[in-house]
């Protein structure tokens, strides 16, 4: 009976199959598999991104290479070091009320304190003095020019102060955040999640794909798909189609304390073992092969090098203990990273080497370093940049609860830290590299795919202002707009 | 028809190529600004390539895609579109909502990558960019010029140097130059040679046969004004040419007439005398009536025979004068012309006579008429003759000589058997009820009669009744040589010179009861030699001078030009009636009075 409801509930919000389309009608958006989360303080997968981008609103938003304000009216370099930022008056959260500075002060702490990672940008910051409800001024600790390009990415939405209290208390008020975005929550379930405008726009509903795959003939019931389309239907006419360069890179982690490696040497010989062919095969064209610990494209990344050489290397320089190769393997996988059609691709790359592999899947994605630390050998998970930082892809190592390596190394967090103080995008790198030959010593992880870009279908009649100039999970879907002969 | 003129025509012709030209070279001014804007174009792009690549390399070496697609971003626009492919064919771009860009650098990405083109031109998305590409490498002291990939642009920009669109524009210049050389020979052959080919041939024709028919030029309707002007020109001269020649054949005809006329005026003169003698030998047998006419006749014929040869041996004798004076009116004495035509239209009808009753007031005899003699003596023949022809039981023909406001009247009626009514337009228009043919005279009469001012002819009739015809005719007044009253100072002497004594006679009675003195003479010499003596009191003289001394060589002319006696002189004779008399009056400025009318002229003394 519950099902038969659920199946009910399902229809009455399925896309509508009608060919005509008014221009009020929802814009009908795909996720793909994962399970959403508003909690800036947590871990957010870029499905979440998406969401959170359309609900929440930030101090300053990126469109391309230019920072828009968005919260923010004004924001002035008083002096290199103190940053005098006002508040727009128009910017207010769902219940009506005014974005203040208090607001704004609460949601940077609550993501100081909640998050263990990306936390570069309050190491930059000496102090956050409020004037008044409207003035905020930030004082750094030294000059810091990407300092409005971190604080641009999706990472720091403000949330209102109450709500933020309230929330600690009652984790279920995430269903339904009280931002300051241009929507705001209506229905959020296992299946869809629906955002109704504020002021103006269209309705959106995302729908949570199931397997991150859409045949061809389906996406009849969609405006915007940003998951595969297979096969082929002439209703692949009524889209247009664009690459958005969006990397994200597959990894798998090793626990350092599990028993089934002594040393680096070990690891190592285990991770250039894997065979990441079929894998890739599985990904499709879009997979290109991982070399570097960075994806391409990300500051620091480095072409001229090939971690599974450097492995190779390192694992050829004393051979092997003899493994045991029949004892247990657990492997470990984020949910929000790893898709269930995938689970199997990779579950036979480690089967290769240690049949009795299992999988255990963590949906924690906050403390996922030790909750898997605890009892597993291995983790597979995928990390998409935001602002296309290799800091970014670097950060899970330092001594934080994302850390899954069970190595905590001061000097190496302290390394990852201070790479952050460098202005010199140049010098960032070098550090990069240094701290990437750490890791890579290490032998705890090693990059198996990227996925340099993103499709995206988007249906024709439909005006999508600048999509193409920054990632899906960074664009603004209120600034869609059907066109009237739009079918 | 408004007419364009040779210089308005040469004007338009160098409008129209002027515009032309002027549009051309815009035109070609614009494609070769468009071709030097192209050029530099071409050369800022290989600058922006040269700078991007330099800016870019630093960035894309340590794989800073932000700071790449900023950069992109920077040097791209809305027509421009510039990407970087790196060597693992990652394209990065700043909107990659411009994927046709990425799909075909994915399609031709080999070729792509080795970037070994120079710029050329490719259709994209439904529009034609012009591709440029350019190597990023790696240049620093360490790298070996290490490739990172390859910087490309796009730019939407319609340019083809020397392309089929400017082949067919120059073509089209081309042809509008040729096309308007073609219009204006076209032109210049419809409106300016057609008409003076028609002009020539006009004038070869004329020149070949003179007396063809003259008729106006056609064929200049589209002419320039100039021509059209030479073309009326040409008419009229045609046409004078054609009159004076048709006057020159006419009057070659009258000389040839005349010459005829004047030999028989010449040979007349012989059976003349005979005539003349035999009825001066034969009056004593026949009734001295008859004698006068048979006389008056003759004398008649013989004065149109001296006239004749006497205007013939004239040194300023033309042709073309005679035939002016046979059209020319002067002031006739109407009621002596008619009594003349009269006299001879009872002469004419002596066999079957008809009574012929003229009454004329006194007045009307003293009534001068400005007329062309002949013409109106022709006129009243012929009206004598119908009246005569439509007698039949009562042969009577009543003329009447009247004067009514001005207008002398004069009436010839008859009791013939007279014109229906219905038949009267017809005889007016011209036509004749005897004679076929024939009755042009009355259409004439009527015509010449109309054309005095203030003239009419009226013509009355009733079949069996009879036919009046009425003419009105305006008289002259005032004559400056033609005295209606002799005025004279009862001081004053009467000189008479004549020769005939019967003259001297009727002076004499007509002044029998005054105080008047008269001194008379028969021979100019004798009257010469008085007058040289009496010179000095000649204002106490009047002049009474006949025109025809017989037995002297000198005429009353010769007497009066010698004495000047103004307004004293009174030259009297028989030719008052002819121009040449009247003339010499005026230009002596002397009275002239007719003989046949002495007795009526009235005497008054101051």
């Amino acid at each position: 009976m519950k099902n038969f409801f659920v199946f009910v509930l399902i229809l009455l919000f399925l896309p509508n199959v009608s060919n005509s389309t008014s221009v009020t009608d929802p814009l009908r958006v795909t996720l793909q598999p994962s399970v959403i989360s508003f909690d800036p303080g947590g871990i957010q997968d870029s499905q979440s991104w998406i969401v959170s981008r359309q609900v929440n609103c930030q101090l300053v938003q990126n469109l391309g290479p230019n920072y828009v304000l968005d919260a923010a009216e004004s924001i002035k370099y008083i002096t290199p070091l103190k940053i005098r930022l006002k508040l727009s008056p128009k910017a207010k959260f769902h219940d009506g009320s005014p974005v203040t500075s208090y607001d704004v002060l609460a949601s940077l702490n609550y993501i100081k304190q909640s998050r263990n990672i990306l936390g570069n940008l309050f190491i930059w910051i000496n102090k956050i003095e409020i004037i008044d409800d409207q003035v905020i001024i930030f004082y750094l600790k030294k000059q810091i020019p990407q300092f409005l390009r971190v604080l641009s990415s999706t990472n720091f939405k403000i949330l209102k102060k109450d709500f933020l209290i309230k929330a600690k208390k009652d984790k279920s008020l995430w269903k339904k955040p009280l931002g300051c975005g241009g929507y705001k929550v209506s229905e959020f379930n296992d299946h869809f999640i629906k955002l109704i405008p504020v002021n103006q726009g269209i309705p959106i509903i995302f729908y949570l794909s199931k397997t991150n795959q859409l045949n061809a003939d389906e996406i009849k019931y969609y405006d915007i798909i940003t998951i595969n389309v297979i096969g082929n239907s002439k209703e692949l006419n009524n889209f247009n189609i664009i690459d958005t360069f969006d990397p994200s890179q597959f990894y798998i982690g090793l626990n350092a304390k599990s028993k089934l490696w002594k040393n680096n040497n070990e690891r190592c010989e285990f991770l250039s073992k894997l065979d990441t062919k079929n894998l890739l095969a599985s990904y499709g064209n879009n997979s290109i092969k991982a070399n570097d610990l960075l994806p391409q494209g990300v500051l620091g990344y480095s072409g001229a090098v090939d971690v599974n050489n450097t492995y190779l290397s390192k694992s050829s320089k004393k051979s092997l203990s003899k493994p045991d190769l029949k004892a247990p393997f657990c492997l470990a996988y984020l949910t929000v990273s790893i898709q269930e059609i995938y689970k199997t691709k990779y579950l036979d790359m480690i089967k290769k080497i240690y049949p009795n592999v299992v999988l255990k899947p963590i949906a924690n994605v906050k403390k996922f370093g030790k909750i898997f630390s605890k009892d597993c050998d291995a983790l597979l998970f995928a990390w998409r940049s935001n602002y296309l930082d290799g800091y970014e892809y670097l950060t899970m190592f330092e001594d934080n609860d994302a850390n899954f390596s069970g190595l905590t190394n001061k000097k190496l967090t302290n390394q990852i830290l201070n790479s952050q103080n460098l202005a010199s995008a140049e010098s960032r790198a070098k550090a990069y590299r240094q701290i990437i030959e750490q890791i890579e010593e290490q032998c705890i992880v090693k990059p198996l795919l990227t996925i340099p870009t993103r499709k995206i279908y988007i249906r024709k009649g439909l005006n999508t202002p600048d999509i193409g100039l920054l990632s899906i999970h960074q664009y603004y879907f209120g600034n869609i707009a059907r066109q009237e002969d739009q079918n | 028809m408004k007419y364009l003129t040779i210089h308005s025509l040469i004007l338009r012709f160098l409008i129209i190529i002027g515009i032309i030209i002027f549009a051309s070279t815009f035109l070609t001014g614009i494609y070769f600004n468009k071709y030097d804007e192209h050029e530099k174009r071409k050369d800022n792009l290989y600058k922006i390539h040269s700078i991007l690549s330099q800016l870019i390399i630093s960035s894309l070496k340590i794989s800073d895609s932000s700071e790449v697609r900023r950069l992109l971003s920077t040097a791209s626009s809305k027509e421009e579109a510039f990407l970087v492919v790196d060597n693992d064919r990652i394209v990065t771009m700043s909107d990659y909502s411009q994927n046709y860009f990425s799909n075909f650098v994915l399609k031709n990405i080999k070729f792509i990558q080795d970037c070994n083109f120079s710029m050329f031109y490719k259709y994209i998305n439904n529009k034609k960019y012009l591709i440029h590409c350019s190597i990023l490498k790696n240049n620093d002291l360490f790298s070996k010029n290490e490739k990172l990939g390859v910087l490309l642009s796009f730019t939407n920009y319609q340019w083809q140097p020397f392309s089929w669109l400017m082949f067919c524009f120059l073509s089209m210049i081309a042809f509008l130059f040729f096309l308007s050389i073609v219009f204006f020979r076209r032109i210049l052959h419809k409106r300016l040679l057609e008409p003076l080919i028609i002009l020539k041939n006009k004038i070869t024709n004329i020149s070949n046969e003179p007396n063809t028919e003259v008729s106006c030029v056609k064929g200049f309707n589209n002419a320039p004004l100039e021509l059209i002007e030479i073309k009326d020109a040409f008419d009229k001269l045609l046409k004078s040419l054609h009159d004076e020649y048709c006057r020159r054949m006419a009057a070659e005809k009258m000389q040839i007439l005349f010459d005829l006329a004047v030999n028989v005026a010449h040979d007349i003169k012989s059976p003349l005398a005979v005539m003349a003698l035999s009825i001066d030998e034969a009056k004593s047998h026949l009734p001295d009536e008859l004698v006068n006419i048979f006389q008056d006749a003759i004398q008649s014929v013989r004065d149109i025979a001296n006239n004749l040869l006497s205007r013939y041996r004239n040194t300023e004798f033309s042709v073309n004068k005679v035939i002016e004076e046979g059209s020319q009116a002067w002031p006739v004495l109407i009621y002596s012309l008619l009594e003349k035509v009269i006299h001879q239209k009872k002469h004419e009808w002596r066999n079957n006579l008809c009574d012929i009753e003229f009454e004329a007031e006194v007045t009307c005899k003293l009534i001068w008429v400005n007329a062309v003699p002949n013409e109106l003596r022709r006129i009243l023949s012929n009206l004598l003759n119908n009246a005569y022809e439509s007698l039949s039981n009562y042969r009577q023909i009543k003329i009447s000589l009247t004067l009514i406001d001005n207008m002398i009247i004069i009436s010839i009626i008859d009791q013939g058997c007279g014109i229906p009514s219905e038949k009267i337009p017809f005889v007016l228009n011209g036509y004749s009820l005897k004679h076929t043919g024939k009755g042009i005279g009355l259409s004439s009469a009527i015509k010449y009669v109309e054309s005095f001012s203030g003239g009419k002819f009226v013509l009355t009739s009733e079949q069996h009744q009879g036919t009046q015809v009425t003419l009105k005719i305006p008289y002259l007044q005032n004559l400056d040589w033609f005295p209606d009253t002799i005025i004279l100072n009862r001081k004053q002497h009467i000189v008479l010179l004549d020769d005939d004594p019967s003259i001297h006679e009727f002076w004499k009675n007509r002044f029998r009861e005054t105080e008047i003195t008269f001194i008379n003479f028969y021979h100019s010499n004798d009257f010469l030699g008085w007058y040289n003596s009496a010179r000095d009191r000649r204002h106490e003289f009047i002049f009474f001078i006949d025109y025809k001394l017989s037995t002297d060589k000198q005429n009353g002319i010769d007497i009066m030009k010698k004495i000047q006696p103004g307004r004293n002189g009174y030259l009297i004779t028989s030719y008052a009636e002819e121009l040449h008399f009247q003339n010499i009056a005026k230009e002596l400025n002397i009275w002239l009075i007719p003989k046949t009318i002495l007795g009526q002229i009235s005497i008054r003394f101051t």
